[in-house]
């Protein structure tokens, strides 16, 4: 049986560790069925021997339509454990988004899941080559493979029997442990792909600083597509703890689930605290049984902290920030109990500093590094951090560069426009372009924009977002000023918005403007257009 | 004079309707979609966020304060007869 360290240098070897260290443990909780550690491992190893019988070498990603099932989990171990990495779909997002992300990762075999079956349907309908599925063991693909002779659909294989060896995994840490999407301003998905190298070194940092142990209960919140999932399964894993997995997709009734599961480790954006506290369900000592609270993805409020400090007393609350390029996140900021010490700037907790492990520096418009305590745009780099797109992107030169007297060092330029302090904590301030986050999911109002301008055939849109009064971004307002003649209406613009956008792009509201409001340099006066409209709905 | 069950309950319902006018309009749908039964949440109308908005919205309105955990007790609690129910239980 082979024994690996807890250092890890794969992303299968989180898992590996704790099967070894605790085996009978359980390791998943989904729609209320436990699963230990040599459970899971059994059934991923079966999808492991059948994904290695079914695919070539040559493929080196396998993707995933599976959400929230024991076929999501076991399939990304499978996955991994037949030596490759895994590209997660979501049956939430529009079918054309779902092929895209086909089309750019080429990937030839998905495992799907059978909660996934309908929507399968209905991207079968477009998928232009030829796939491989491997489908739920009890489900009959009979009628599909008449319907579309040019795919195969092949059942995934049982669980490996017994005492009936895997064999683990011999590529290196360069390989892709998992390609995720990020929406992009030209209308096209952006791929970044995480190596082993990559995601081992933020687990192998963040399972050293803070203390998880297998009697942990970690919650799952996140969907696949979203790097947060990533953090939750495997650093539950990683820890030999027990993965819990709402059945419920709404995250209203989220305050009930963590009481009945007992759950101790909490990872999520911001905005879903936001909902909690909204419901007034952050009341003093709700979660005594919370030993971590960890947010990421957006800004947290300083209200939301306190809040939530008093909601988990017993909890270290973690603010950590990081764009998907590098890997989760990549700043850390420990909460402090005595809020009076938690120096906030404009209402908003520090992102923090710097894992150990990596590096940053903040650059000014000609990216010469600024002097502490101006305002500039991160940049970081190091084991974490990629160095390119995993599809052609535009300018990849300008966002992947090089900053003189540091060497050949390839430094990723975030777009966040940031300041820090001696102690080099780092305050967020803004994004330099329109990229905003959205419930923690990333969002190019570009792309928004981009889809308006196609269904509404005028150049002359906006997009913007309302905020909460805590700095959180709430609703996204659209501006469209239509072709002499026109007769779009705002329900035909959000038609179009549904078939081509998921769902949190969706405008919330479409105002028609006789013209739109310009600024002095002629340029869309989009503070006006934010300052003069309000959404209530 | 406080108002009789089935008035109470045709004005919450009323409320509701007018709530989510905006977004019906939006999505090119009836407000005769939204029948006693409708799930809000299930059916995609509304995400979490503006159903807690939605629900906000007409505690302001009827001037009573909900309790959220009590509401998710009710395993249909997202259906606009439940929600009719829960505000019609509170108001005096």
């Amino acid at each position: 049986m082979p024994i690996i360290n807890k250092t890890i240098k794969l992303l299968i070897d989180a898992f590996i560790h704790s099967w070894n260290n605790f085996s009978d443990r359980t390791a998943l909780d989904v729609k209320n069925v436990s699963y230990t550690y040599n459970d899971l491992y059994k059934i991923a190893g079966g999808i492991s021997n059948c994904i290695k019988k079914r695919s070539s070498s040559e493929d080196k990603l396998i993707g995933i339509l599976a959400d929230r099932s024991i076929t999501a989990y076991s399939g990304i171990l499978g996955i991994l454990l037949s030596g490759k990495g895994y590209v997660p779909f979501n049956k939430n997002f529009p079918v054309l988004r779902t092929l895209s992300m086909i089309e750019l990762s080429q990937v030839k075999t998905i495992i799907v899941g059978e909660e996934c079956i309908e929507y399968l349907e209905e991207c079968l309908k477009t998928i232009s080559s030829d796939k491989c599925f491997l489908m739920p063991d009890k489900h009959n693909s009979a009628p599909l493979k008449k319907k579309y002779p040019r795919h195969q659909f092949i059942m995934l294989t049982s669980p490996v029997p017994g005492n009936e060896p895997i064999e683990l995994p011999s590529v290196d840490g360069d390989s892709i442990a998992y390609l995720l999407f990020t929406s992009g301003s030209t209308g096209v998905p952006k791929g970044v792909a995480i190596t082993n190298k990559n995601v081992s070194s933020f687990l192998n940092y963040l399972s050293t600083k803070y203390h998880f142990d297998k009697t942990d209960r970690f919650f799952q919140i996140s969907e696949l597509t979203f790097d947060l999932s990533v953090q939750d399964l495997f650093l539950c894993w990683m820890s030999g703890a027990c993965l819990c997995v709402s059945n419920d997709t709404s995250t209203v009734t989220i305050a009930k689930f963590i009481k009945e599961k007992k759950i101790t480790s909490w990872f999520s954006v911001p905005s879903v605290a936001v909902l909690l506290s909204k419901m007034r369900l952050l009341k003093s000592n709700t979660f005594p049984l919370l030993k971590y609270s960890m947010f990421c993805g957006e800004v947290l409020p300083e209200r939301i902290a306190q809040e939530w400090q008093s909601a988990a007393p017993n909890s270290t609350l973690i603010n950590f920030y990081g764009p998907t390029e590098g890997t989760i996140s990549i700043t850390h900021y420990e909460w402090k109990k005595d809020s009076e010490t938690n120096h906030c700037l404009n209402g908003i907790v520090p992102i923090g500093t710097i894992f150990e492990t990596q590096e940053f520096c903040i650059l000014d418009e000609l990216n010469k590094p600024v002097a502490t305590g101006e305002k500039g745009e991160l940049c970081i780099r190091g084991t974490q951090v990629i160095s390119k797109y995993f599809s052609s992107v535009p300018n990849q030169n300008d966002i992947f560069i090089k900053i003189q007297g540091q060497g050949e060092n390839t430094w990723y330029k975030t777009g966040d426009l940031v300041t820090s302090n001696q102690n080099n904590i780092i305050y967020y301030l803004g994004r330099k372009d329109s990229q905003v986050k959205i419930k923690g999911y990333r969002v190019e109002l570009g792309e928004i924009d981009y889809v308006i301008r196609i269904a509404a055939t005028t150049d002359m849109i906006a997009t913007i977002t309302q905020n909460n009064p805590d700095g959180t971004a709430d609703k996204i307002l659209s501006f469209v000023v239509r072709q002499k003649d026109s007769t779009i209406s705002e329900a035909d613009i959000i038609k179009e918005c549904m078939i081509k956008l998921p769902k949190y792009m969706i405008p919330d509201k479409i105002f028609f403007l006789d013209g739109m409001p310009l600024n002095s340099n002629g340029k869309i006066d989009r503070q006006r257009l934010t300052n003069e409209f309000k959404y209530e709905g | 004079m406080s108002l009789n069950m089935k008035d109470k309950e045709r004005q919450i319902y009323d409320h509701i309707i007018f709530l989510l006018h905006s977004r019906l309009n939006m999505l090119g749908m009836d407000k005769s979609t939204i029948h006693p039964d409708y799930d809000l949440l299930k059916t995609g109308l509304l995400d979490s966020m503006s159903f807690v908005n939605l629900v906000t919205a007409m505690e302001k309105k009827f001037n009573v304060s909900i309790d959220f955990e009590l509401l998710f007790e009710a395993p249909e609690f997202s259906r606009v007869k439940e929600l009719v129910k829960v505000f019609a239980a509170n108001i005096k």
